[in-house]
This record gives structure tokens, sequence and C-alpha cells, in this order.
């Protein structure tokens, strides 16, 4: 077989595969369909895949033992008990506080807000101002 | 209104409301679609039943939460797949240390539905899917047991289409070399 029929028939089994997921084109449609009419291999071959896609399909169980409903409901009151007590005090102090967080936040953005447009902008100078008095300057002061 | 008729807002709603019924209603509902997910996922297992039930325990904790972005199945389908996942992590983790876990295998109880050599098959192909690792088995209990479109299950499991596709497609190449005896085919 040369290299340029294999890269074909590389090419078609491709397009099988991937027919059974997915919606070919108009064009890929025709040259599978084609193909499959005149290699009775490759219908072969589709007929396989789609015996194992019926296989994989039918071999999972779709049911649980008798009585699932009834343990997961005993599961759910059980977890319930759990949350029950100080998880679920601390759950409602959650609730509670998370009011006042956010007023509290919005309140702290609003002020910083406020004091950024308002407020007189810092000056170095002020900033790093130091005193020009010596020690001795201001012992020197009369307190009396 | 009676639990059958609801439909699956007014089931969520009635649920949220503590309505036991209706949450019994979406149990029984939804239950095939989880159960072929944990099984598929983690092999027929006492473990996956027990996820399986988590999966619901937590779907009743997040009521509150569910905004119905995504519909109920899809919903409870990637609880179950996350649980799962995290399920067969710490599988990994004992592993190690305890070569052989002390997992229940249910294989033996009895399937009515499906007696003698129509079991066996199935042992097969559920061996042949526990065989694969799980990017591959996630992907495969989606789109080829429960039937989601790769769109859906691209979204489930947070993947994009094209990985979704090629993994579908390398799964398929191991399942068949797996389930060679089963279809015939000659090599």
């Amino acid at each position: 077989m040369n290299k340029t029929n294999r890269s074909k028939n590389k090419k078609i089994s491709r397009l099988l595969i991937r027919s059974l997921d997915q919606e070919l084109k108009k064009k890929d449609q025709n040259t599978l369909a084609e193909a499959l009419k005149k290699s009775p291999e490759l219908q072969r071959e589709k007929n396989d895949l789609d015996a194992q896609r019926q296989l994989v399909a039918g071999s999972a169980a779709r049911n649980f033992r008798p009585g699932f409903t009834q343990r997961v409901l005993a599961g759910v009151m059980t977890k319930e008990r759990k949350t029950n007590g100080l998880e679920k005090f601390y759950l409602n102090l959650k609730l509670i506080f998370r009011p006042v967080a956010v007023i509290g936040a919005v309140l702290l953005l609003a002020l910083i807000l406020f004091n950024l447009g308002a407020g007189d902008p810092l000056n170095s100078d002020e900033m790093y101002y130091a005193s020009e008095n010596t020690v001795e300057d201001i012992l020197d002061v009369s307190l009396f | 209104v009676v639990a059958a008729e609801r439909n699956e807002q007014e089931l969520i709603s009635a649920a949220r409301n503590g309505d036991q019924t209706a949450f019994k209603e979406i149990i029984h509902k939804y239950q095939p679609r989880v159960a072929a997910t944990v099984f598929g996922m983690l092999g027929h297992c006492t473990e996956a039943e027990d996820i399986g039930q988590e999966t619901f325990i937590q779907f009743y904790k997040s009521l509150e939460r569910f905004r119905g972005d995504s519909s109920l199945a899809t919903y409870l389908t990637r609880i179950a797949i996350n649980l799962s996942i995290n399920e067969l992590r710490k599988r990994k983790k004992k592993m190690s240390t305890f070569a052989s876990s002390a997992r229940h295998d249910l294989e033996h109880i009895p399937d009515s539905r499906h007696p003698g050599p129509d079991r066996d098959v199935q042992r097969m192909v559920r061996k042949a899917v526990q065989k694969l690792e799980p990017k591959f088995r996630k992907v495969v209990v989606l789109r080829m047991i429960n039937g989601y479109t790769v769109k859906e299950t691209a979204q489930i499991l947070n993947l994009p289409a094209g990985t979704v596709l090629s993994r579908l497609a390398r799964a398929q190449t191991k399942l068949r070399t797996s389930l060679k005896p089963l279809l015939g085919d000659k090599p």
C-alpha cells in the first residue's frame, strides 16, 4: 500500500470514529459514505464500532440496591443532626454579621474616598518636618 | 399536585421547602443516571453505592445554591463525577498501603434482568471500561454510557470539545483491544 493510500485510509478511519460523536460536514459525510460503499472492510469496522458502543452503553448498572432512597434520607438526617448545635450557632452568627460586615466595608470605603477628595493633601515638608531647636534651646525655656 | 406529575423546577422548589416526597421523587427519577455514572467510574462495588448516596446528600445540602443554570441531571452527574474522582484518588493512595483494598465487589449479586451469558459479557465490558485511565473513563461514562452529547460532556468536565473528541477516539481504540474476543474481531 503506498503512502497516499495509507494516509487516505487513516483519514477515513478518523472520519468514521468522529461520525459516532459529531455530525460531519456534508463533504466529509459524502466521503465517508462513498468509502463505506466501496470497502466491506470499512463497513465491518463501522459495525464493530457500533457493536462496541452498544456493549459499553448496555454494560453499566443503572440501579442501586433496593432501599437506596431510604439510605440517602438517613444520610441526610445524620448530616443534618451533625450540623445542629455549635455548627449551626456559628452559621447563624455568620449570617447575622454578614450585613454588618458589608455595611462597615461600604462605610470605610466611603470614608477613604471622602478623605481623598476633601482632605488637604499631605505635604512631604510637613511630613518630614523636624524642629530646628536643639536640646539646649528646649531646656533653656524658663518655666516660671 | 401529585409528585409524579411535577416537573424539575416544581420538584426543586418543593424540596427546598422541606417536602420530603419531592426529594424522594428526585432520587427516584435521577437514580439511574447517577448509578450509571458512579458504577461506570468506580466499578460495580459497594463504594460506588456510597458515592451514589453521597451525590444526593451533597445535592440536598446545595439545594439553596442550585440556580438551575444546567439541568438537574447534568448537575447531579457533575457531583457524581467529582466525588468519583475523589474516590479514585483515595483509592490510589490506599493502593500503595494495601495491595488489595477491601472493596466489596457486587458482581456476584444475581441480576435477574441479565441472566447467564449476558452477565458475563457485561462483566467483561465493565472490566474493559475499568481498565481505562480515569481521564478516558470519564468521557466514556458520560458520552457512551450516559448518552450526553460531546458538548454536554465537555461542559460537565470543563474541557474543550476537541479534547473530549480526541479522548473518546483514544478510548475507543483501547476498548477495542480489550473487547476483541467479544466482537469477533480479526487482528
